[in-house]
């Protein structure tokens, strides 16, 4: 035995020296499509973003948008056409052109028309707004909207309208994603699936180029692996981390943790159609009964920020006089007093049982709550699902509380108010199908919600939200707990910024 | 021979009926609707109404079944994995299949090499101090948890080995044969063979413990009920030395329990080693299965049971026509 270790150990050093940059990036999650048009997965997106371009693209805090095939545009009096003046001599990684008729083909692929489109198109709705496209030549194009939009623009930016290769869609056809082609700083070299990606330097970006001449995304399933292979120095970066890995990380002298700004929540619902939960008093007295401090220690271990309200501040900076349910039991007993709930009653809250982006921990955090509503006399029984049917179980007309969390598509406050809480998000009323689980049904709620989706003057736009959000506090119809920070863990010898809403993996750069 | 092998292939029939039938059965049980089952969150009313065509869905259970079945054997069609990744789910196996049949192969190459000697040594010196020790040792190999022992593995000796993957992650090699060892062989990346191999040490380490350690054992036992035979005796009484009493006579006959060990351990290697390949991520069937139940893919799942449970037929087929060639006595009609 000892002989044979001997020999196997003498087979250990000379390992081949890895090209200085040549980028490990490990990560828990998995990629099911590299096709822009085809997909909603986050681990999906995380590649996309660095193989393909949008016509616009966020800037480096996320807020605003800046060009990206585009070098200029303009939008018409009536807000309904838009213009975009095309960057010139770029090519896809095919060798073919980008222009205005890949730019159009990309369009009617994401809204279902023609015969190139995928199997499924998840983001196509996001993008029924626009009309026409047309080409008045190979560096313009003219986009005429249904109605005027002031999240147009940002949606463009948004990973799904990536522009793809007329050419090599045509050619691989259903097999695009396992071969794709974009104008990216980095391009598509092999996938071996539930293993690794590999992408390569595009030496002809037009832009700043990739800081890496490969970049290898490995799938290392287990976090102390993916960890023991960070220390070592075969990877540069972990995505996955448990809460309790980072006290580790942060001792190693030769690791750090980073840190992204947060763009998601995580809140408490209530059933607006089943009492006692519509009973406005008792959703205050909630409100007023959790503490959030104690949540952010003990169910994020200090790893998120407290919610004041439901968009995040980073897409959203809430008004200064925005009031909050601040935590006071006293306050919460008088309301709890005036819903006139029945003896004995006891309060249910549903929660899912594995981790979201938004609560790496639900069953803690929801254990926080129940202690803290016994607190002021409220009885609360627990009851989790998993992730076959807890989203579905939602959309029954018949459930309690429920703890629940977004994270954003674009960096805008649309994102959250429409999608979690406008009238339209419920679906059909017998049948709810949408995202709006509370049911909140408010018309001057939806109404400012609705106006400022078409509002072009930015002054005016913030206003309406202000309102929405007022209105959000006076009704309580969720209750804002967190906003988690994404982690990952990365060596000393690479730099590496995280970009708020997109992995920027091109910009990854070794370092002495 | 030939006959009796043809003869358990028949008989090995009826078997991978049942056995693929009843995981069609439960891939299809558990009360979802199949057709969310197989398409999980992206069924659009068309992909819809184009997997219930495909598998025959509003058809009662016998006839999809029987569809099922019929494109695995006529055109080696185990459907779609719509959940992971949209490939087909025979691609995906042919692509796990190969590192799962190099990572058990080495695992068993360690067995036989380390646990045989260590077993006839334990049984040549029965109750010394190198007996317990070989035993004990073999003990703790019985009873240690894999993932455990592959964790421990990595701290003790992670410095020196890879610990994760099958290649160096920044190689390219070409897939030619799908067995890494061969591809990066034939592949032009410097240094690539010997990367492929030093990959191999610690998973193969950690997935020998179990059937080295039982190897040990069983050789030890089986030995020393051999020695204790007349023929044994009458070989000493000639005048043998012990050495060739052993190995002349003696090792041949307690081979055959150790035959069948070896062959049952090779069939559940080869089923996947689920939890070193997980810890190692090494992409076989071990971390395919675990990715399908973890993603419930129905199709996934069921070929590969399906793959898994034929494999292991077949090697249990194989070990018994070795029987013949280890013991003469052994005649197949």
């Amino acid at each position: 035995m000892m002989r044979l270790l001997a020999l196997l150990l003498s087979l250990a050093p000379a390992f081949a020296p890895q090209d200085r940059s040549v980028i490990v990036y490990a990560r828990g999650d998995q990629t099911d499509t590299i096709d822009p048009q085809a997909t909603d997965w986050g681990g999906s997106a995380k590649i996309l973003v660095n193989i393909y371009e949008s016509l616009v693209t966020f800037s480096e805090d996320g807020v605003d948008l800046v060009p990206g095939l585009a070098e200029k545009w303009e939008r018409s009096e009536d807000g309904k056409t838009w213009t975009f003046r095309l960057r010139r001599g770029v090519k896809f990684h095919d060798g073919t052109e980008f222009n205005a008729a890949a730019v159009a083909f990309t369009l009617d692929r994401l809204l279902g028309r023609g015969a190139n489109v995928p199997k499924s198109v998840p983001y196509g709705p996001q993008y029924a707004d626009i009309d026409t496209v047309e080409t008045p030549d190979a560096a313009t194009v003219v986009i005429k909207l249904k109605a005027p939009s002031a999240v147009f623009l940002m949606n463009l930016a948004m990973f799904p309208a990536g522009i793809v290769s007329p050419e090599a869609v045509k050619k691989h056809g259903a097999q695009f994603g396992r071969n794709p082609v974009g104008t990216g700083p980095l391009k598509f070299k092999q996938w071996d699936p539930g293993v690794r990606i590999v992408l390569d330097r595009n030496d002809d970006y037009w832009g700043a180029k990739a800081k890496m001449s490969r970049l290898i995304i490995l799938d290392v399933k287990d976090a102390q692996v993916a960890i023991q292979k960070l220390k070592k120095g075969e990877v540069q970066v972990v995505d996955h981390l448990a809460l309790a890995d980072i006290p580790g990380i942060e001792a190693d002298p030769t690791l750090r943790m980073e840190y992204e700004v947060s763009m998601n929540v995580c809140y408490l619902g209530f059933n607006l159609r089943k009492a006692p939960y519509n009973n406005i008093n008792f959703r205050r007295a909630v409100a007023h009964a959790i503490d959030r401090s104690k949540i952010l220690r003990i169910a994020y271990q200090g790893r998120a920020e407290e919610a004041r309200t439901l968009v995040p501040p980073s897409i959203f900076a809430p008004p200064k006089d925005l009031p909050v349910h601040a935590y006071d039991p006293e306050k919460a007993k008088e309301y709890l007093a005036k819903a006139d709930l029945p003896a004995g009653f006891e309060a249910v809250i549903w929660h899912m049982t594995y981790p979201r982006p938004y609560v790496p921990e639900p069953d803690k955090l929801v254990q926080v709550i129940q202690d803290d509503l016994s607190r002021i006399g409220l009885k609360v029984r627990l009851e989790g699902f998993n992730v076959d049917i807890y989203t579905k179980k939602l959309r029954d007309l018949e459930h309690p509380m429920f703890l629940l969390g977004w994270s954003a598509d674009i960096a805008d406050a649309d994102n959250f108010l429409y999608a979690l809480l406008h009238g339209d998000s419920i679906g059909p009323l017998d049948r709810p199908s949408g995202t709006n689980h509370p049911f909140f049904n408010h018309p001057r709620f939806n109404e400012v919600v609705k106006a400022a989706q078409t509002e072009v003057d930015p002054a005016k736009r913030r206003a309406e939200y202000e309102e929405a959000l007022k209105i959000y506090h006076e009704e309580v119809p969720t209750f804002p707990l967190a906003h988690v920070k994404q982690m990952a863990a990365a060596s000393k010898s690479v730099k590496y910024n995280h970009h708020p809403i997109e992995y920027r993996f091109w910009g990854i750069e070794k370092v002495k | 021979m030939t006959s009796y092998i043809v003869r358990r292939l028949l008989a090995s029939i009826p078997l991978l009926f049942v056995v693929s039938f009843l995981v069609f059965l439960l891939s299809r049980a558990g009360g979802r609707d199949p057709v969310d089952a197989i398409l999980g969150e992206k069924g659009t009313p068309e992909t819809r109404a184009r997997v219930t065509r495909e598998y025959r869905l509003d058809r009662p259970i016998l006839v999809q079944y029987a569809h099922y079945l019929g494109g695995i054997l006529t055109r080696g069609d185990f459907g779609v994995s719509y959940i992971m990744q949209e490939q087909p789910v025979g691609e995906q196996i042919g692509r796990r299949f190969p590192p799962t049949i190099e990572l058990a192969t080495a695992a068993m190459i360690l067995a036989i090499l380390i646990g045989i000697p260590a077993g006839m040594v334990s049984a040549i010196w029965r109750n010394t101090w190198v007996d317990y020790g070989v035993m004990g040792v073999s003990l703790l190999g019985i009873s240690i948890p894999v993932f455990w022992l592959g964790l421990l593995l990595i701290f003790a000796l992670g410095s020196q080995f890879p610990i994760g993957g099958n290649i160096d992650p920044s190689m390219i090699i070409e897939p030619r044969t799908g067995f890494m060892l061969i591809d990066s062989a034939l592949s032009d990346e410097p240094g690539a063979f010997g990367d492929a191999l030093r990959h191999l040490v610690l998973p193969a380490m950690t997935l020998a413990t179990i059937p080295l350690a039982m190897t040990a054992r069983i050789t030890r036992a089986s030995l020393l009920e051999v020695m204790g035979s007349d023929y044994i005796r009458t070989a000493r009484a000639k005048g043998l030395t012990g050495f060739r009493v052993v190995s002349r006579h003696a090792f041949r006959n307690a081979l055959i329990p150790v035959v069948t060990l070896l062959g049952l351990e090779f069939g559940y290697l080869l089923g996947g080693a689920v939890l070193t390949e997980t810890v190692f991520s090494w992409p076989g069937m071990g971390t395919y299965v675990v990715d399908a139940v973890f993603q419930t893919d129905p199709m996934a799942i069921c070929g590969a049971s399906i793959v898994i449970a034929t494999t292991f037929i077949v090697v249990n087929l194989a070990v018994d026509v070795l029987y013949a060639f280890v013991d003469p006595r052994i005649r197949y009609t």
